[in-house]
């Protein structure tokens, strides 16, 4: 062993010379297959709180999709949709005259609004009783009085009793009415409830000019089902109010409030929900990605690789994003496809331990054998390019939230790297809910279940990129 | 022209341009080491890809730009030693014959022979061997420090070592090359 010992060998100096500074060219094509694989630019990591804030305005742009499509609802809402099919519709009477100016101004003095007492013409012919009854607010002024009629209205309606306290809110910009469809419609009243509001559609300027109006002449009936109380719309400077005519007589308000009753039309109540005028949706999703790996040893290196751990340092934090198409193919199965890209890092740490360095003994007699552990961390930012393909089984459709249940195969190429293609098994649980005319906001837990596995660079490895992710997502119907 | 500071900062921000330019000043050299350090030409191309492309993803840890040639060169080394353990650990050097050789036999028409015709000497020795070989007589490292990066014992890098040597020596001999004159 002099040689060991020898730090100036010249063996090893002839070697040493030669090759310390040895460059030997390589094939020109060589960097034609690693250009490919060489981190780009634009596309690396987007920042997590990018993604929070695509999430953020993703969510309140939905809100407020939702918070117009509900204004736009309240205000374009018409008598001929209300009314049923076969029910006249007649144009509204506009009767100012001087005498009424006197009579509403009178009104508005002391009560400032007009309850009106409404009820369901068959149930009033067996309830006639109740619909005698004293409206409960007579002067109402504020917004107090009127949270007190939804109040009201709202307990009629779990009491099952088809009786309304209407109230026409002087200088209000939008109808009283609507006010307490959009109470009931939020409270979700009592389904065997579903009587729709005939009335009229009123709405006044700040200038308190009447801009359009209805009235259902015809299906006014007093006390005991016949058609006879008219009702005049008119306005002053301050507001609009409402009077009735008995008989094409005037008489006084205080008198009639009690007899004068509107036809409550009874209407099968509107499922937005499932209103598929179009097949077609189109969707789109962000979610952010927790990988959750199935890590194995390679092959024989089981035996030498041991002590694989994760990282937990956010390093198995990823995000993905989704576009397509959704056909509904039946009342309970839709079918989706898209686009969907992938960001996923992982980040394992592991052990291997080694005996590589088996040499004989210089007596020829043995073998010296040497142990020893190194550890090893597999590491790498991927970005995936897939296809994917769905079903969906929509098995609970309530008034607001539908529930569903996804089942797929995604096909993810890998854009960098080794460029391996991944496939997972995708299910999901998914809620979605109405938040425009043909919006749907949606959200899916979902699991994704690789296919096949990935190796790291040594090959020691063998890793199956699981993913469970949060995704959020709009639908959008096609018009 | 651009410095090679300024070059590794492009680099770290993954300008494609950059990167070429990188590639071509390092290619022969980092070629070479993936030459000493492995068994065939294919196998040399391997590593060097995989050593390029582990290069430009972690570049960006590299916090002392003036270091990039050492670092370049650990890297490949290092690259090459994980493909040695990955697919060569099983090999054992049993073929191995233990024909001790006398110090005094030093080759000395060495210099006869080209980097070519020595390289493949080298590319000859068992992988152990090569890998030992390289790391200390031309690269430089320590026992100790090849102990930690192989996972052996020093000792064991000792031993691998001598054999190494003594195995060129006895591929010399055929080549008439049995003696060497110290100067």
């Amino acid at each position: 062993m002099n040689a060991l010992d020898n730090e100036n060998d010249p063996f090893e100096d002839v070697f040493r010379n030669r090759f310390a500074d040895f460059e030997s060219e390589p094939d020109f094509q060589l960097w034609n297959k690693i250009e490919p694989q060489l981190p780009v630019k634009p596309t690396r990591k987007i920042p997590y709180w990018q993604i929070s804030a695509i999430a953020l305005i993703m969510l309140l742009s939905g809100l407020s999709v939702y918070h117009f499509s509900q204004s736009s609802e309240e205000n374009t809402t018409t008598l001929a949709e209300v009314l049923p099919k076969g029910m006249p519709k007649t144009e509204p009477q506009f009767v100012p005259t001087k005498g009424e100016k006197t009579s509403l101004n009178n009104n508005i003095e002391n009560s400032k609004g007009l309850p009106i007492n409404i009820s369901s013409p068959e149930k009033n012919r067996e309830t006639s009783d109740d619909n005698q009854t004293t409206p409960l607010f007579v002067a109402p002024q504020t917004d107090k009085i009127l949270k007190n009629v939804r109040k009201n209205i709202i307990a009629d309606n779990f009491t099952g009793e088809a009786k309304n306290e209407i109230f026409i809110e002087p200088n209000s910009e939008k109808n009283a009415i609507y006010e307490i469809e959009s109470e009931n419609k939020a409270k979700k009243y009592n389904k065997k409830n579903k009587e729709k509001l005939n009335l009229f559609a009123t709405r006044t300027s700040n200038k308190g000019i009447v801009e359009n109006y209805h009235k259902i002449n015809e299906n006014i009936f007093d006390v005991q089902g016949n058609k006879s109380p008219l009702f005049n719309v008119f306005n002053n400077n301050q507001g609009f109010s409402l009077t009735t005519l008995n008989s094409k007589d005037y008489s006084l308000l205080s008198k009639d409030f009690r007899k004068l009753k509107l036809k409550y039309v009874t209407l099968p109540k509107e499922d937005k929900y499932f209103k598929e005028s179009k097949p077609i949706d189109l969707y789109f999703s962000v979610m952010p990605l927790l990988n959750y790996y199935t890590i194995t040893p390679n092959g024989n290196d089981a035996n030498y690789v041991h002590g694989i751990a994760v990282n937990d340092d956010g390093d198995r934090l990823g995000f993905y994003t989704q576009s397509g198409v959704i056909f509904t193919l039946s009342e309970r199965f839709k079918l989706r496809t898209g686009l969907t890209f992938t960001n996923t890092n992982h980040s394992i740490n592991y052990q291997i331990r080694t005996d590589s360095l088996v040499v004989q003994s210089p007596d020829n007699k043995g073998v010296d054998v040497s142990f020893a552990e190194i550890n090893q961390t597999y590491s790498q930012s991927a970005n995936y390019l897939g296809t994917k393909i769905e079903l969906q089984y929509l098995f609970l459709k309530g008034e607001e939230l539908t529930h569903y249940v996804n089942v797929g195969v995604e096909g993810a190429y890998r854009l960098n790297g080794n460029h391996q293609l991944n496939g997972f098994a995708n299910f999901a649980y998914g809620v979605t809910r109405q938040i425009g005319d043909n919006a749907y906001l949606f959200v899916e837990p979902t699991f994704s279940y690789s296919l096949n596995q990935q190796s790291d660079s040594n090959a020691f490895l063998l890793v199956k990129p699981n993913k469970i992710g949060f995704n959020i997502g709009v639908n959008f119907k096609i018009k | 022209m651009v410095n090679e500071q300024e070059l590794v900062k492009a680099c770290q921000n993954n300008d494609r341009k950059a990167q070429t330019a990188f590639y071509n000043l390092y290619k022969g050299k980092l070629m070479g080491v993936c030459r000493r350090y492995t068994r065939t030409p294919d196998e040399a191309e391997d590593i060097y890809q995989e050593a390029f492309v582990k290069i430009f993803n972690n570049i960006h840890t590299l916090e002392k730009a003036g270091a990039v040639g050492a670092w370049v060169r650990k890297t490949v080394i290092h690259t090459a030693i994980n493909y040695y353990h990955a697919n060569l650990k099983f090999q054992q050097n049993t073929d191995y014959e233990n024909t001790l050789l006398s110090n005094d036999d030093y080759p000395n028409l060495l210099a006869n022979l080209s980097n070519e015709e020595l390289l493949t000497l080298i590319n000859q020795l068992p992988d152990g061997y090569r890998m030992v070989f390289n790391l200390y007589v031309i690269d430089g490292y320590s026992h100790a420090e090849i102990g930690q990066m192989l996972g052996v014992s020093e000792n064991t890098s000792k031993s691998q070592l001598s054999r190494a040597k003594e195995l060129l020596r006895k591929q010399l001999k055929p080549m008439g090359i049995i003696s060497y004159e110290r100067t």
